[in-house]
């Protein structure tokens, strides 16, 4: 096949003949993507944006109402809105940080050769893949007060049994360790992809130095896969803000709203009190904080 | 790790000294190494532990599931799995979830091929811009397309139907996989579909003859991505579903009642959505950096 383009090049002169049809056949290639992701990504954010300005409850006979910034000052004022936040920043900020930590030390154990790691690289993906509804069921089964493998386990060293779920201290927990459990596989497969591009000579070079293998690590190792680092960190925020379905199944936000985090308070909002103005308000509030976190950990990643 | 440094000219540190740094480093290196493969085995499976967990309760009778102390498989039944397929209703949304997936599949892997193809061909401007829309949609909570789209379902009477599902999971899979194949075809050279041209072929059939084969990988990668990505979807069906489209992923929470929880049951479902998931993610492992950071790296 090679062969065959080497001397079949023509000078350009000859490839816009042969492309003459070229930006015409590639529009009409692109236009009903475009236009198929403008109706469903672009209007309904546009929608949203503008709903979140609206005072409309789908449960009254009114008819939605501008009131421009309205609903955002009515959450400002909010206890419970202030409470959603801070339980997102706790159960965001535990997750990232507990998962880039953890993610790093199975890569690093992940990236060495030995037998069977190409297996165990594959098997430890399946967390990830996993439907997150079902996850939160496994979870849910297995932090059962009752009869929990969790409070099994425990029992046997002499503590619990512990009410996971059902303690307000205990939920948020369970909800971080859940993720964790479902989401850590995705900064290993990043940051085992990071490790093996670490030259070796640089390695070999600091070892014949006289670097202990810590010091390998936090002065040569993790500046050069920094930026996967914050790759992932940034691939994780966003993702964990979003977290729904396993903390919908398992604590239904509760108990109280101690797990009620925004993205479960924008949906009661919206669904339950039928409140669609501030449903949009809120949803717009996490987008808008995503962009900020994202734009931070973008400017780190860049290389100057 | 150690030995190829003692051989190696370049290094500012004389040979002896490495050799000798090799040397006393040999010995607990080896066993270091055992021992690190070992923690690896170790974590591997322990993470996989509730899986193990999950099947041997999918296969335990109904007391032996209740059990308040756990009991590890005594005699495997398969009574939980004929009772979550006989009942009708869980079979019949496990039929919606691969109906809405596979279309859905269909549909993205049409309009992302296409224009996955486009992008990679045009100027850039239009390709960086695609990028970072697909980071906004990324970023976006689900709230802020799920409810705008509620609303006008509503209005079309088109909540609890199958297109509206696919329209919804198209917002996910859709972005995706055409940044995905874009991504592949940059990765083909313009010259071999010149050639084929060259040859005689028609741009529709270098296309499909020529240029779609060697993107093969790409395509299975989109495919395997939009199935499991809108197989797992929860949020979305929860929103836009009713009675009649409700998929697997939305009625397993069924097995949690207010009368109590069917564990045996639920196990037994959560294998069998689990079940294609598993099976299509032991494919995917060579695509799957590229397509799970779509739009971040090039």
């Amino acid at each position: 096949m090679t062969t065959i383009i080497t001397t079949q090049r023509r000078p350009t002169r000859s490839r816009l003949r042969v492309g003459g049809d070229g930006p015409g056949v590639y529009s009409a290639l692109l236009a009903p993507t475009f236009l198929l992701l403008l109706m469903i990504t672009g209007v309904p954010l546009a929608v949203s944006l503008w709903t979140s300005l609206q005072q409309w409850n789908r449960g009254s006979a009114l008819a939605p109402r501008f009131i421009g910034l309205g609903n955002f000052t009515e959450l400002a004022q909010d206890p419970a809105f202030w409470k959603a936040l801070g339980l997102t920043a706790y159960q965001v900020g535990a997750t990232v940080i507990l998962q880039l930590v953890l993610g790093l030390a199975i890569a690093l154990l992940l990236s060495r050769s030995f037998r069977g790691v190409g297996l165990l690289r594959s098997l430890y993906l399946l967390p990830m893949m996993s439907t997150p509804v079902v996850v939160g069921l496994i979870w849910k089964m297995l932090l059962n007060t009752d009869n929990g493998m969790v409070n099994y386990l425990l029992g046997h060293v002499g503590l619990g049994p512990v009410n996971w779920l059902g303690s307000t201290t205990w939920a948020m927990p369970s909800v971080v360790l859940t993720d964790l459990w479902l989401s850590t596989p995705f900064v290993v497969v990043i940051l085992v992809a990071a490790l093996q591009s670490v030259p070796q000579e640089v390695m070999e070079a600091a070892e014949v130095d006289g670097a202990s293998s810590w010091q390998r690590l936090v002065h040569i190792v993790v500046p050069i896969i920094k930026p996967m680092i914050l790759l992932a960190a940034l691939f994780r925020t966003m993702d964990a803000i979003k977290r729904f379905d396993t903390i919908y199944v398992m604590t239904g936000g509760g108990p109280g709203n101690a797990t009620e985090t925004l993205d479960l308070h924008a949906f009661f909002y919206a669904f339950t009190y039928l409140d669609v103005g501030k449903g949009a308000a809120v949803a717009v509030v996490m987008l808008a904080l995503v962009m900020v976190i994202s734009s931070v950990l973008l400017r780190t990643m860049r290389p100057r | 790790m150690a030995t190829p440094v003692a051989t190696s000219p370049s290094t500012a540190v004389g040979p002896r000294d490495s050799a000798v740094a090799a040397a006393s480093g040999r010995r607990p290196g080896v066993a270091r190494n055992r021992l690190l493969a070992l923690i690896a085995w170790c974590i591997v499976v322990g993470a996989l532990s509730p899986f193990a967990w999950l099947i041997s309760t999918a296969f335990k009778s109904r007391l032996d599931a209740f059990s308040p102390t756990p009991v590890f498989l005594t005699r495997p039944t398969l009574e939980n799995f004929r009772s979550v397929l006989s009942q009708g209703e869980f079979a019949l949304t496990y039929a919606n979830s691969l109906i809405v997936v596979l279309a859905t599949t269909a549909f993205t892997l049409l309009f992302g091929i296409s224009a996955g193809y486009a992008l990679a061909r045009s100027d850039r401007a239009s390709s960086r811009w695609m990028g970072r829309w697909i980071i906004v949609v990324r970023m976006t909570p689900p709230m802020a397309f799920a409810l705008p789209m509620f609303l006008m379902f509503q209005r079309l009477h088109l909540l609890d139907t199958y297109p509206a599902l696919v329209l919804v999971y198209l917002t996910i899979t859709l972005p995706f996989c055409t940044w995905l194949m874009a991504g592949y075809f940059m990765g083909i050279p313009p010259e071999l579909e010149e050639a084929a041209r060259i040859d005689g072929c028609s741009r529709v059939s270098a296309l499909w003859r020529v240029i779609l084969p060697s993107a093969r990988p790409g395509i299975a990668t989109a495919a395997i991505f939009s199935f499991i990505s809108s197989w797992n979807e929860f949020f979305y069906p929860l929103v836009v579903a009713g009675r009649t489209t409700k998929p697997a992923s939305v009625a397993i929470q069924g097995f949690i009642s207010s009368a109590g929880v069917d564990w045996g049951g639920l196990s037994a479902a959560a294998l069998l959505v689990l079940a294609p998931v598993f099976v299509f993610s032991l494919f995917t492992q060579r695509g799957l950096v590229s397509g799970l950071t779509a739009g971040a790296v090039k």
